[in-house]
């Protein structure tokens, strides 16, 4: 990394990949959450 | 005029003598705290806090004005759920939840007001301001206009009680035009409490400080909010048993609705938490002791709660959501402390670090006692923890 440009594309690059880790880990959480609901 | 409503009406218990031991205990506090108040405005901030150039934002601001706005955000959260979003079945919490804001808003003026002094300026900033550039002068709009708005909901409750019925179909007409500028006024300055720190990039810690503090400050608010009216449920529940007329078992599907609420708030404040680390590539600062220190504040007091509410909803345990409730509401405290005067300031020397006295520390309990009082006053005698018989049914 040698640019502020380089930098940002990278810490960018790993934020969309976290957050979209964080959206499918919302799918079993919300699951988790609303088990009882489906089960009443 | 209508005659007041009768006691035998209101499911009230007989009356105690005044000497109990929690007036007296409340006495004392409060004679203590209008003491240390009238040192403070005669003698100034020195006499009575460690409040300083470099420290000039202590316990008053950290705890009565940003705790206590974020604590009181179950008003907006509760009356948005039950008047906009058509949630009828938690119309049961939202009386008590909105006296509770209204009461915690005051405070945070008292607060404010004893930490600036010149309680006559208050109004100062509608007539000369910083302009609307000013995220102060937003929060000060703001609130002043917030606090009228819980004033005005707050209402109905008294006029039942003194029985003027048609003031109270006036005010409840409005109900849902105040909601929505509850919620609206409520969302600017919750956020606009954490943009204030977006100026202080050099003196709040790096892992405190972010672009996005605003939606950190709004996210643990409705976070705060809901933990709060479910702490607040807990103790009035006991408190005022003999008044309450919903079942254990409506009481406890309206705290497991909180719960998720609650679950998923949290949920999304630790996902943008985690995100904002990522994008201010701020990982490696966990490795520090103000890293560790912010893992107990993330996962002590946000993941855990998740956690806790996540299992208490799913398997309908009422304890698990009273502590995971306590926990939230611990943990936004110390975020805002965090923010305000622990992870402010960072790099001071220790000698210089601020430690709040122990007379703002009274201060602040006899402010917090005042409302309990206040509430306990008006709980006993309003239609707060029941409805009217007179006027159920209504907004």
């Amino acid at each position: 990394m040698h640019t502020l440009f380089d930098y940002l594309t990278h810490t960018k690059g790993m934020t969309y990949i976290v957050a979209g880790i964080l959206l499918v880990c919302f799918i079993p959480f919300w699951q988790f959450l609303t088990e009882r609901e489906r089960h009443d | 005029m209508s005659h007041p409503v009768s006691t035998a009406v209101s499911p009230s218990e007989p009356r105690k003598g005044l000497l109990t031991p929690f007036n007296l205990i409340s006495g004392v506090i409060l004679l203590g705290g209008a003491v240390i108040l009238a040192l403070r405005f005669t003698r100034g901030l020195a006499a009575t806090t460690n409040l300083s150039h470099t420290n000039p934002w202590g316990l008053w601001i950290g705890f009565d004005v940003m705790s206590g706005v974020a604590l009181a955000a179950g008003g907006f959260v509760t009356s948005s759920a039950v008047y906009l979003f058509g949630m009828k079945e938690y119309k049961p919490v939202v009386r008590p939840a909105i006296l509770t804001g209204f009461l915690g808003y005051f405070l945070v003026v008292l607060g404010l007001l004893a930490d600036l002094g010149r309680p006559w300026r208050l109004p100062y900033p509608f007539i000369r301001q910083a302009g609307p550039t000013s995220p102060l002068f937003e929060v000060a709009l703001c609130v002043a206009l917030y606090l009228t708005v819980l004033f005005i909901e707050s209402t109905p409750a008294a006029l039942e009680w003194l029985g003027l019925r048609w003031w109270r179909k006036v005010v409840g007409s409005m109900t849902v035009a105040l909601t929505i500028m509850g919620l609206i006024l409520s969302t600017m300055h919750q956020s606009t409490l954490g943009a204030m720190y977006m100026v202080t990039p050099t003196k709040l810690h790096p892992l405190w400080y972010s672009g996005h503090i605003p939606v950190h400050f709004f996210i643990s608010a409705v976070a705060a909010g809901l933990s709060m009216v479910i702490v607040e449920g807990m103790i009035s529940h006991r408190a005022f048993h003999h008044q309450v007329q919903i079942s254990q078992e409506q009481f406890q599907r309206i705290n497991l609705g909180l719960a998720k609420g609650a679950a998923v708030a949290l949920a999304t404040y630790l996902a943008v938490k985690v995100v904002g680390l990522t994008l201010e590539d701020e990982w490696h600062l966990l490795g520090t002791g103000w890293g560790l220190w912010y893992l107990v504040e993330l996962l002590g007091f946000v993941l855990l709660p998740c956690i806790l509410f996540s299992v208490a909803y799913r398997e309908g345990r009422l304890l698990l959501v009273r502590v995971a409730a306590v926990i939230t509401v611990i943990g936004v405290v110390l975020n805002r402390f965090n923010v305000t005067f622990i992870a402010f300031n960072w790099e001071v020397p220790a000698g210089q670090r601020y430690v709040p006295h122990w007379m703002e520390v009274w201060v602040t309990v006899a402010f917090i006692t005042s409302a309990v009082v206040a509430f306990r006053w008006i709980a006993n005698r309003m239609p707060i923890m029941y409805e009217h018989p007179d006027y159920s049914g209504m907004h």
